[in-house]
């Protein structure tokens, strides 16, 4: 069969219809296709909230059991004053009170300015520590009221102290006084202080 | 709306009928005069409103039949060759057709073709002419013989000769061969002529033609299929014998209308209504009419398929759509379940918050400073942890008397030194394993001086008793090591002595390095 222009008029409406039908599909394709991309979008939407939300309950439910576990410890911390400014006084009086109450001999002290303190690995956990270093000279006149005075320092002092290292020296091996100094000790020790970072 | 509309046309009149799955409605006859044309052309003004495609079967004296073989072409050429043919044996009508039989077993293998032509076109192209005028969609123009071939079918025989009668033509001979039409002949009838005396004469003369071309076959007889109403099959079964040569068949025209689904009423042998619902039902390809005029059929079919592909992809489209919907709806759903899933988890985060205290600090950084206060504090031994176990040791041994004990916490316990005293070597291989460190291990580091007391100067009984407590505190899980013994035994150390003094003045001293290891 061939083709003429004067088979136009014949084919025309035909043709009129065929764009309009096909059109419409088309219509209905592209949008639907928008609507999918929109629907699509707005689950994206949806998941991506959904997964931040649970994110921050994830966190929220993390800070509670830190809470639960940790608040109380940190408060006690702070109200002794190891988190915050250090507290030299606080020690020295410790010092004092514990000398008078043990009746230690003699009790001499010195406090070398804070530095930074750099902690064995993995100890610190990331938290900012400073320390100051003291030098205790005890004379004593036993071995027990060492002990006895870290136990009542450790109890009684606001604050964080490591004990580093002592030396003990016995004064006189041939001396029999029995109420008489028979060692002399000297301690070191690091008074820790938390750095407070600003408040969150 | 009206189906096709079915045109019968013979020598003097043109019957139209409208067709309906199983039955025949006439609508109008026309007569081929001046007065019938115009008739008909009215009529075609009103199928040509309701658009209503034409099929117009002939049933004309003028129509031949021949056979010629061509050769074996395909494409343009083939159809180029059957068209010169065509204009070769038939110039004078355009109601001409070619039908491909079979092809030659031997030779050049050409192949048999039967051309056949309405040779009087003027019984056909004014009708046709009207039609055209009015841009009606002619079907095509076809002849009884292509139809009766559906009857024909019904005689299981390879030679058939068939006849049929057709009120207004006469009695049509169409003789098949293997199922397709050979030749064909129509004799009209003289008024008042009776159809089985019709039959009679005009079977006995058939058979005289066939068997003057020896188309008679030799080893069977030739089936002759009549198609008769019952009251003629009666007739005509009493007036034609079977012989050796001729088998008669009698077609039962209400059977035959039965098998093929033709439910107009049958009251007599005539074929017309019968034939017309073959047409339409077959719907074969045209057979007789131009490619000019099939033209506005050709449009018309054109427009139904480029309406049924538009519509079928509309559809399509449509189902897309659908299917785009249905996916859409379904993320809809997703969505309003996770929206409903971030308003539960919200109302969590609100409840848990709610209890929160007034924190100036992150609840992270209040567990790291415990933590780490913990383990700070863990870490610094107090000191009953370094002397318990030296005096634990020492009590065991009472002449040996401590002068100085110092010690340190580190993490390199070969890095200390306590009290910048030498390192001497043991006198005897050491029994205390090193001090390897260990990462992440803390020490405390122990430098324990003292002396032998009384000493009896037995330097041998001194030095067993520091190599007892050595023993000792290495059993108890520390690392010892001899800085400085009662007497330096060593190969390559300096001795020396008075052993003229028995006592006084003469100390036996030594000193430990001890070392003790805690996980922090």
């Amino acid at each position: 069969m061939k083709l003429t222009g004067n088979d136009w008029p014949h084919l025309r409406g035909t043709a009129i219809f065929a764009a309009a039908v096909l059109a419409l599909g088309m219509a209905g394709i592209i949008a639907a296709g928008q609507y999918v991309e929109h629907n699509q979008q707005q689950q994206a939407t949806a998941q991506e909230q959904v997964a931040q939300v649970r994110s921050r309950l994830s966190r929220v439910q993390e800070e509670r059991r830190d809470l639960d576990a940790y608040y109380e410890e940190y408060q006690r911390l702070v109200s002794r004053g190891v988190v915050g400014d250090e507290k030299r006084l606080d020690w020295i009086e410790a010092i004092d009170r514990i000398r008078e109450q043990r009746s230690i001999f003699s009790t001499r002290y010195a406090i070398a300015p804070q530095k930074a303190y750099l902690a064995p690995a993995g100890l610190a956990g990331g938290v900012n520590l400073v320390s100051s270093e003291m030098t205790l000279q005890l004379t004593l006149l036993h071995e027990g009221e060492l002990l006895n005075f870290f136990d009542a320092l450790r109890r009684e002092s606001n604050g964080l102290f490591l004990l580093q290292g002592c030396r003990i020296e016995r004064i006189d091996p041939t001396q029999q006084l029995r109420y008489a100094p028979q060692l002399n000790a000297e301690c070191a020790l690091e008074w820790l202080t938390l750095k407070q970072p600003g408040r969150r | 709306m009206p189906g096709h509309c079915l045109m019968f046309l013979t020598a003097d009149r043109l019957m139209a009928y409208a067709w309906h799955r199983t039955r025949l409605g006439p609508e109008a006859v026309f007569l081929p005069d001046e007065a019938g044309r115009r008739q008909f052309g009215e009529f075609a003004n009103d199928l040509a409103r309701h658009k209503r495609p034409v099929m117009v079967l002939t049933d004309l004296v003028e129509e031949d039949f021949r056979f010629d073989t061509v050769p074996h072409l395909m494409g343009s050429e083939r159809s180029a060759m059957l068209q010169r043919k065509l204009e070769q044996f038939y110039r004078s009508t355009p109601f001409r057709h070619s039908e491909f039989r079979e092809r030659e077993k031997e030779g050049r293998r050409d192949d048999r073709v039967l051309f056949s032509a309405i040779t009087n076109p003027a019984w056909v192209s004014p009708w046709i002419d009207l039609l055209l005028q009015r841009e009606l969609p002619v079907r095509g123009v076809y002849s009884v013989p292509l139809v009766s071939r559906h009857i024909a079918r019904m005689v299981p025989a390879s030679e058939l000769l068939l006849l049929t009668w057709e009120r207004h033509a006469g009695l049509r001979q169409t003789y098949f061969k293997g199922g397709h039409v050979n030749f064909s002949r129509l004799t009209p009838f003289g008024a008042g002529e009776q159809y089985a005396n019709i039959v009679v004469t005009e079977t006995a003369r058939t058979l005289q033609y066939l068997q003057s071309l020896s188309l008679l076959p030799v080893d069977h007889p030739l089936h002759i299929g009549v198609v008769c109403g019952s009251r003629e099959k009666q007739d005509l079964a009493v007036r034609l014998k079977n012989a050796a040569q001729v088998r008669y068949v009698f077609l039962d025209v209400q059977e035959v209308a039965r098998r093929v689904k033709y439910a107009n009423p049958l009251p007599d042998s005539d074929c017309t209504g019968l034939l017309l619902h073959l047409l339409a039902q077959s719907k074969p390809a045209n057979q007789y009419a131009s490619e000019e005029q099939t033209h506005f059929h050709s449009l018309r079919e054109v427009r139904r398929f480029a309406r049924l592909a538009s519509v079928l992809t509309a559809a399509g489209c449509l189902l897309w759509a659908g299917l785009d919907f249905w996916q859409a709806r379904s993320f809809a759903r997703r969505t309003e379940e996770l929206n409903a899933q971030v308003r539960v988890l919200e109302n969590q985060y609100q409840e848990i918050t709610r209890t929160f205290p007034a924190m100036p600090q992150s609840a992270a950084h209040m567990r790291n400073v415990v933590l780490a206060t913990r383990a700070l504090a863990a870490s610094a031994p107090s000191p009953q942890d370094v002397l318990l176990p030296i005096s634990e040791a020492l009590s065991a041994y009472p002449n040996l008397q401590v002068n100085s004990l110092s010690w340190q916490v580190t993490s390199d316990p070969d890095a200390v030194q306590l009290d910048g005293g030498r390192v001497a070597a043991p006198p005897r291989p050491a029994a205390a394993p090193g001090a390897a460190t260990a990462p992440g291990a803390v020490y405390r580091v122990a430098l324990l001086r003292g002396e032998v007391r009384p000493f009896d100067h037995n330097y041998r009984k001194a030095l067993d008793r520091v190599e007892a407590l050595q023993a000792l505190l290495t059993q108890k899980g520390m690392s010892v090591v001899p800085l400085e013994l009662p007497l330096d035994l060593r190969p390559q150390a300096t001795l020396s002595g008075n052993l003229d003094l028995a006592t006084g003045g003469q100390r036996a001293t030594f000193a430990l390095k001890i070392v003790q290891s805690s996980k922090p």
